[in-house]
């Protein structure tokens, strides 16, 4: 065996390896504030030239970030998604503190309010907040809207494919009983307050009951529906539907419109089930470690322009809260009953608002029918 | 034994036995073939569909790269690239610096603590990410270490390390000790020996190291899942997001184009491997650390 | 002192939050997430209790199993073709088995879900062969999971494999022959039992992360087969509750370390020396 000298290591490689070492080290000097150290008390963050937010998917419009970032040089805006609100949560308690903006949906508000998570809007930085019409800002979940500013609204329902179900369906008891049918074709979407609110409204009682034993009959239910179905899923029960992979899916209004907006059309319609469903508010809300909070205000600012009101619903397919918006909107939704419904319909609705004991019981209930 | 296999054997039998044995061979070579086509299938699906101009994957609309180009320009993909490369590099760096101190040190105990020691090695990288990634998030949320690239780097340099460790561990057992004696003899402290002689001697291992360390920290997905926070997203984790909407062909170049940083680090990891000079075998080191790299890859 | 700086990064990193698991195991969630710190054995209780987690149990260990087997079914011979058939080649064929393991690993599974998919090009094909009539219908399942496991974990089959029927001494392969062995007989009675350390180090290096597998079931699963790793995840992202997350990953440690204990004194007893591959 040759022996080995220290000569024939070729210097080269050894500077090649470290120079790669060293760049790696400037390039993360340059991420800058990633890698500052945590937990710094100052009661006034840094300004930064960075933009958090941390969204659905498919839920800003990207032409709106293009010119947000025109009036405003030189601010990066940087996105994470999140499928649902107890995703987004979860990753915030758990020290993901980077975020500026977040977008919980209504009750989850509440409890980010309670947990104190959330920095008070400053409404003298938002002018446009005179567009949002009156009736959104009296919200049972956030009062005088102090904490979050709405975003988009919607229903809960499910929509299905009008070739495979010919006959139509028009109530959860379709939905759950016609499951043997069609079974491995089903999708419901990946949250426990959506899967036993729909159950709760099948079997006749509240989306928000706590009651012990309604919720034990839900959880029956849900067991005996489980294995027909095929799908949990809150991303992409939009491909799903549109290819024909599902022949009925639990889902939310807009995605539905956005399906029936494809070239061609797939024959698919969407349901606010006959004996209620949920109607939700979607907000932007400040998180309190907010890295840059002015900036964070002059976004939403932006977006509560009434042109770009419109301009996001003609992106997500989503009714706003701002009728100023009306005329900016040009895809036809405002009217389509799909996303816009009639009065009969919303009266038929009820909003999300699990008490504690009701949220343990609905994720214990929901952790068992994934599980199943 | 001999006794039972002395009965001669029913004629009609052999001649099946002997069909059977002449199938043996050839029946091996399909199977050994056919196992790697099933390992390369959606390797090339990947890549060749990544230069589909069509985005539905039933049409094949003709060779474009477009997809790399709507890649490259999304400010997305290379926060995630630029996130990715950081992580790794730090990571390796760091992994190198403890597995290699580690390896050596682990060479001169003996006994009950290099046992225990290993326990902790071997540990770390057999035990499934998403235990580790669970008790690192509980971990980090209760000392209230806000997430984001530190906690990422953290978390991989737990499991690198080890197959740095690994790595460098195979190639000192089979190292050559009369240099080192020398350098002893001649005087030099037991530092100056470490630093001039034995480390020198193992930069092949380390290297080799390194380079897996990093292509592990570039390619995990599990454990940075779990701790990544705001705006630290690694390019596995922006797969996953744009996988969640189903196929994508832009997937499929960003997916390429790691394939290719993936493998030019393993080749130079090999190709540095082989001109320093085989101790134990080729074949023993490259299997070493073969062997670490799909534990990592498969948990 | 050299094993200072590795020693500390693995106790404080790695051995100290594997503690915090087993201590908040034993604590309870506060509502909507986070931890309260009181003393309970209800999350054990609830997972004794449970009928849904166990089976989750049974089936991540059946599948664990199922997929241990499967890689050593096909593993062996290939490992078999290596170390006996390919000569100069070894190296080659080594490393053309672990390229594919170094494209992203998210991304192997997925082009899985591209080509088995109801309208994909594998249903192309057996359609237009007529083997197959209407979809395929082969995702979301526990078979598609099979598929996607055993892909990803074959090759750490294969090394210990190879390395054990590498070091096989030929010459007693050619003893059994001379003895008037057929090949079956020799294959059961010498390869077999000589290369037991091998097989065991396969088994035990695919078994013990299969049981935690997290991305494989999540992506060619859909709602049908979920496996323990996915519900540890859950339990802490979308239920917040730690406390039973943490006891239920603290049931797979205790799990996994009884299988290696198994191991141990099985590998004790069939040889002491192939033990450190």
């Amino acid at each position: 065996m040759k022996p080995i000298t220290t000569r024939d290591f070729s210097r080269r490689e050894f500077l090649v390896f470290s120079a790669a070492a060293s760049g790696g080290l400037v390039l993360a000097a340059c991420g800058g504030s990633a890698l500052a150290p945590a937990a710094s008390a100052t009661p006034v963050p840094p300004i930064e030239n960075a933009l958090n937010i941390y969204n659905w998917s498919q839920y800003l419009n990207p032409d709106t970030v293009t010119q947000f970032q025109k009036l405003n040089a030189s601010m990066a805006i940087k996105q994470d998604t999140y499928a649902s609100n107890e995703d987004m949560l979860a990753k915030i308690e758990a020290g993901a503190k980077g975020y500026d903006i977040v977008v919980p949906t209504g009750y989850m508000v509440k409890i980010m309010i309670d947990k104190k998570l959330l920095l008070p809007i400053d409404h003298m930085l938002l002018t446009n907040y005179s567009h949002i019409d009156k009736r959104f800002t009296l919200s049972g979940y956030d009062y005088g809207n102090k904490y979050s500013v709405p975003k988009d609204w919607g229903t809960t329902g499910f929509g299905f494919r009008k070739d495979k179900i010919p006959q139509g369906m028009t109530s959860w008891k379709d939905f759950f009983e016609m499951a043997p049918k069609f079974s491995g074709k089903i999708s419901v979407l990946d949250g426990a307050n959506e899967v036993i609110g729909s159950t709760l409204k099948y079997l006749g009682y509240s989306y928000n009951s706590d009651n012990d034993q309604q919720l034990s009959k839900v959880k029956d239910t849900l067991l005996a529906f489980k294995p027909h179905v095929g799908h949990i899923d809150s991303a992409n029960y939009k491909n799903l539907i549109a290819n024909g992979d599902v022949a009925y899916s639990m889902g939310w209004n807009g995605d539905f419109a956005a399906v029936l907006a494809l070239t061609p059309a797939p024959p698919v319609q969407y349901v606010v089930p006959a004996e209620g469903s949920e109607f939700w508010v979607d907000t932007w809300a400040i998180l309190k470690t907010a890295p840059d909070p002015i900036a964070a205000h002059a976004f939403i600012n932006f977006i509560l322009d009434p042109k770009i009101e419109g301009q996001e619903a003609n992106y997500s397919y989503y009714a706003n809260p701002e009728t100023d918006a009306i005329p900016y909107i040009t895809n036809g939704i405002t009217k389509d009953p799909t996303v816009y419904p009639t009065s009969d319909v919303l009266a038929k609705l009820e909003s999300n608002k699990p008490t504690p004991k009701g949220q343990r019981q609905r994720d214990q209930i929901y952790a068992e029918f994934k599980a199943a | 034994m001999t006794a039972a296999i002395a009965q001669p054997l029913p004629v009609r039998s052999a001649a099946v036995r002997d069909r059977l044995a002449n199938l043996f061979e050839p029946g091996l070579r399909v199977w050994t073939g056919a196992v790697y086509g099933f390992l390369f299938l959606p390797i090339v699906f990947v890549v060749v569909f990544s230069f589909n101009a069509s985005r539905l994957v039933a049409v094949w609309g003709g060779v474009s790269l477009k997809w790399y180009g709507i890649a490259w320009t999304n400010p997305a993909v290379l926060d995630a690239l630029r996130t990715s490369l950081v992580v790794a590099s730090i990571n390796a760096v760091l992994a190198i610096v403890f597995g290699t101190l580690a390896a050596i040190g682990m060479q001169r105990i003996g006994g009950r603590r290099r046992a225990v020691f290993e326990t902790l090695v071997y540990g770390t990288i057999v035990t499934p990410e998403i235990v580790i990634a669970i008790a690192s998030l509980l971990f980090f949320v209760t000392i209230n270490v806000d997430l984001g690239i530190p906690t990422i780097v953290i978390t991989h340099v737990v499991y690198n390390t080890s197959i740095v460790a690994l790595i460098v561990r195979a190639r000192l057992a089979g190292m050559d000790r009369t240099l080192e004696e020398a350098a002893q003899d001649l005087g030099a402290t037991p530092i100056r020996t470490l630093w001039r002689v034995t480390i020198p001697l193992l930069y092949p291992a380390i290297i080799a190291g390194g380079l897996l360390a990093f292509t592990f920290s570039f390619d995990d997905f599990v454990l940075t899942f779990f701790v990544a926070g705001a705006g630290s997203t690694t390019l596995p984790l922006l797969i996953f997001s744009m996988l969640r909407f189903g196929v994508s062909p832009v997937v499929n170049a960003v997916a390429t184009v790691m394939l290719v940083v993936t493998l030019t680090c393993i080749f130079t990891a090999s190709m540095i491997v082989r001109r320093h000079g085989r101790t134990e075998g080729e074949s023993g080191l490259l299997l070493t650390a073969a062997r670490s790299a799909t534990q990592r890859r498969a948990a | 002192m050299l094993l200072a700086p590795a020693t500390f990064w693995y106790l404080f990193f790695f051995a100290v939050p594997i503690g915090f698991i087993l201590v908040f195991s034993f604590l309870t969630s506060a509502d909507f997430g986070g931890i309260q710190l009181q003393f309970s054995l209800d999350n054990y209780a609830q997972l004794a209790q449970s009928t849904v987690y166990l089976r989750v149990f049974r089936s991540t260990i059946g599948m664990a199993a199922a997929g241990t087997a499967l890689c050593l079914l096909i593993g062996y011979p290939f490992a078999y073709f290596l170390a006996t058939r390919a000569g100069r080649w070894k190296n080659l064929f080594l490393v053309m088995l672990i390229v594919p393991f170094w494209t992203s690993f998210l991304t192997r599974t997925y082009a899985w879900l591209i080509l088995l998919g109801d309208h994909g090009p594998l249903s192309n094909v057996l359609q237009r062969a007529h083997l197959l009539h209407g979809d395929l219908n082969f995702l979301y399942s526990y078979k598609a999971i099979l598929l996607g496991v055993t892909y990803n974990y074959l090759p750490l089959m294969v090394f210990p494999l190879y390395v054990s029927l590498e070091r096989l001494d030929k010459r007693l392969l050619e003893a059994a022959k001379d003895l008037g062995a057929g090949r079956w007989a020799t294959f059961r009675r010498v390869t077999v039992p000589l290369t037991m350390p091998g097989i065991l180090i396969g088994c035990l290096l695919v078994f013990i992360p299969l049981m935690g597998e997290y991305v494989v079931p999540s992506i060619l699963g859909g709602a049908r087969s979920f496996m323990i790793g996915n519900l540890i995840g859950d339990e802490f992202i979308s239920a917040h509750d730690w406390a039973f997350g943490s006891a239920l990953a603290m049931a797979v440690i205790v799990i996994l370390l009884i299988l290696i204990t198994i191991y141990f004194r099985a590998a004790r007893r069939v040889t002491s020396s192939e033990l450190s591959l």
